[in-house]
């Protein structure tokens, strides 16, 4: 019943956060609009017809086509998939790798916590867009890499939040009484001690989603992210970098650019309040 | 402090040592021969086979990894970059052209985010919960979100095509070096490039002088009788500025990263276009060691910010 009662009470402070209420909200309208994306929009976002480029805006295109005659809104809609789709693997992917390499690091402490906690140091000092941009040149362009490229350098700040709770956590007396009763080091670490870390983890991952569609969208926007033929936002807005297109064709860039502002902005407000929930210290 | 800057100057060592080393173990997974990245292209065209293993033996390339590793570091150390695979000049030349102007847009990016961020969340904190206070606190929260080249493109739209007030991109007039022809063409980029952090650096100064202003120290210099803006800066502001320091170590490389985005759009010649260039013409010896030559000066760079805090701290040298 206590756990209950607890839920419920940090549901009742989230609900009153108002901002944090609407980032939820307006966080799952655009997901629902981008999976739902075929009731919006009679459109394939890949079609191309020249005959019918860039057009302004009408109540058939109703954001205009772009240099090769593709609906805007179609490939706002289907390439918010893609980039959601990466904001959250990656996320999930380098959060759990964090979280496991932290409880360890954090449990076992010794040399193995020095080593751990020096790679990711180096993580940290590493401009990261250059460790991707390297990354990205080693082992190609495509959606599956640059999830797995986001994985692999992202998971440095989940994993010095989790070691820091774990290690405070461990002088607890419920981890004395454990090994008392003759409970294994990974149970414990695993089962008794993590779910003690798993709000400030949240936290940290719904902010991460928020930067990864950031980092996806920088890349692809420079033209080193998902292959160009794959719509997604930042290859949407990859095209407004001729003068003559940021000036004649505004809706190209404007809409794709508050589709990421929006949807990073709504993560940002939720998270926000989930951290006012879980962690009231900060 | 003396001891401490020669501690850090210490730790900054294996740092450095393992950053050139992934990039070296990089350099050795890449396709082709070695030797076309090591010398001169010049000299290679001309060189038969027996030569070429008679330089490769002279080189070290048919030693071990590890002896190989050491001869290439002392090349580095020596500015000898190695030669780019696509156009066959040395890097170290072409970085000589790239590095100064991407050091500057960072450094003014760094000291006008530092200006405005540090001067906004003093502002909100003394003025809590008031009108101004939530304004800065939601432009904040849209500075972390939207992203800098939507920021980029629109301040192009705005004020150079719009207004003609600012150039839309590039360094300096044909024929004007001199830096008070350059300042216009950076205003864009560098204000661009400093949103995020100054966004950042005032949620958290206003955070911290908040914690601070709740101390019993502030109290007592209330008591003391010491006038409210000599507590809020002398006590409360230089107390608060600590941690924002030290978050400011971890954001410096976030900064870096920022250039290579900023300079794209503006067409800025720095060592962000540079990678890119290099990147799309598939030249990954160009990429890589001038990722090496970045992370070392923003390694340094953190080193600086952190004897800077500990200046501010005298806690820190004692630890």
């Amino acid at each position: 019943m206590k756990t209950n009662s607890l839920a419920k009470l940090r549901f009742e402070k989230f609900m009153y956060n108002r901002l944090a209420v609407a980032g939820f909200i307006m966080m799952m309208l655009i997901i629902l609009a981008c999976v739902l994306a075929p009731l919006f929009t009679p459109y394939d976002p890949s079609y191309i017809d020249v005959t019918i480029k860039e057009l302004p805006p009408s109540s058939e295109h109703l954001l205009g086509t772009d240099r090769l005659g593709r609906d805007i809104l179609a490939r706002l809609l289907y390439g918010g998939r893609v980039s959601i789709w990466i904001g959250l693997s990656s996320a999930v992917g380098a959060c759990l790798i964090g979280v496991v390499l932290g409880c360890i690091s954090g449990y076992f402490g010794g040399k193995l916590d020095q080593v751990l906690l020096y790679i990711s140091e180096i993580f940290m000092t590493f401009p990261r867009y250059l460790l991707v941009l390297i990354c990205v040149g080693l082992v190609g362009q495509s959606m599956s890499n640059i999830i797995f490229i986001f994985i692999a350098t992202g998971w440095s700040g989940t994993m010095r939040i989790v070691r820091g709770k774990i290690m405070s956590l461990k002088q607890e007396s419920f981890v004395e009484s454990c090994l008392a009763n003759g409970v294994s080091g990974w149970s414990i670490m695993f089962r008794h001690l993590l779910p003690n870390t798993l709000g400030p983890v949240i936290v940290d991952m719904t902010l991460s989603v928020a930067g990864c569609i950031l980092a996806e969208a920088g890349l692809s926007f420079l033209g080193m992210g998902v292959a160009a033929d794959v719509p997604t936002w930042g290859n949407i807005i990859n095209a407004a970098k001729r003068l003559d297109i940021i000036q004649n064709m505004p809706l190209l860039w404007i809409s794709p650019g508050l589709a990421i502002s929006l949807f990073v902005l709504s993560i940002n407000f939720f998270g926000d309040g989930l951290r006012d929930v879980f962690d009231p210290a900060q | 402090m003396l001891k401490y800057l020669a501690k850090r100057i210490l730790q900054l060592i294996p740092k450095l040592l393992v950053i050139s080393l992934i990039i070296f173990l990089g350099l050795q997974l890449l396709p082709g021969d070695p030797i076309t990245r090591t010398i001169s292209p010049e000299i290679y065209k001309y060189m038969t086979e027996a030569q070429m293993e008679q330089l490769r033996e002279a080189l070290g390339l048919n030693k071990p990894l590890i002896v190989q590793y050491f001869t290439w570091l002392k090349g580095i150390l020596r500015g000898d970059l190695g030669y780019s695979q696509s156009s066959g000049s040395d890097i170290a030349s072409m970085l000589k052209g790239r590095l100064p102007s991407t050091i500057e847009l960072a450094f003014f990016g760094l000291i006008v985010a530092n200006i405005l961020g540090l001067l906004f969340g003093y502002i909100a904190a003394l003025n809590k919960n008031s009108f101004i206070d939530y304004l800065f606190t939601t432009l904040s929260v849209i500075g972390i979100s939207v992203p800098e080249f939507f920021f980029g493109i629109a301040f192009i739209m705005f004020f150079a095509l719009k207004l003609k007030w600012l150039p839309t991109g590039g360094r300096m007039a044909a024929g004007h070096p001199e830096f008070s022809s350059r300042i216009k063409y950076m205003v864009l980029p560098v204000f661009c490039l400093g949103i995020s952090l100054i966004a950042t650096l005032m949620r958290f100064t206003r955070s911290s002088m908040l914690d601070v202003l709740n101390k019993d120290y502030i109290k007592t210099a209330r008591s003391k009788g010491l006038n409210e803006t000599e507590i809020n800066v002398k006590h409360g502001f230089r107390n608060a500025l600590i941690p924002v320091m030290t978050l400011l170590v971890f954001r410096l490389p976030i900064l870096v990263s920022g250039t290579v985005v900023i300079e794209s759009i503006f067409n800025y010649p720095g060592m962000g276009s540079m990678v890119l260039d290099a990147l799309s013409a598939g030249d990954m010896p160009v990429v890589m060691i001038t990722t090496l030559v970045i992370s070392a000066v923003t390694l340094v760079a953190s080193t600086l910010v952190d004897v800077l805090t500990a200046m501010l701290d005298p806690r820190i040298r004692l630890e």
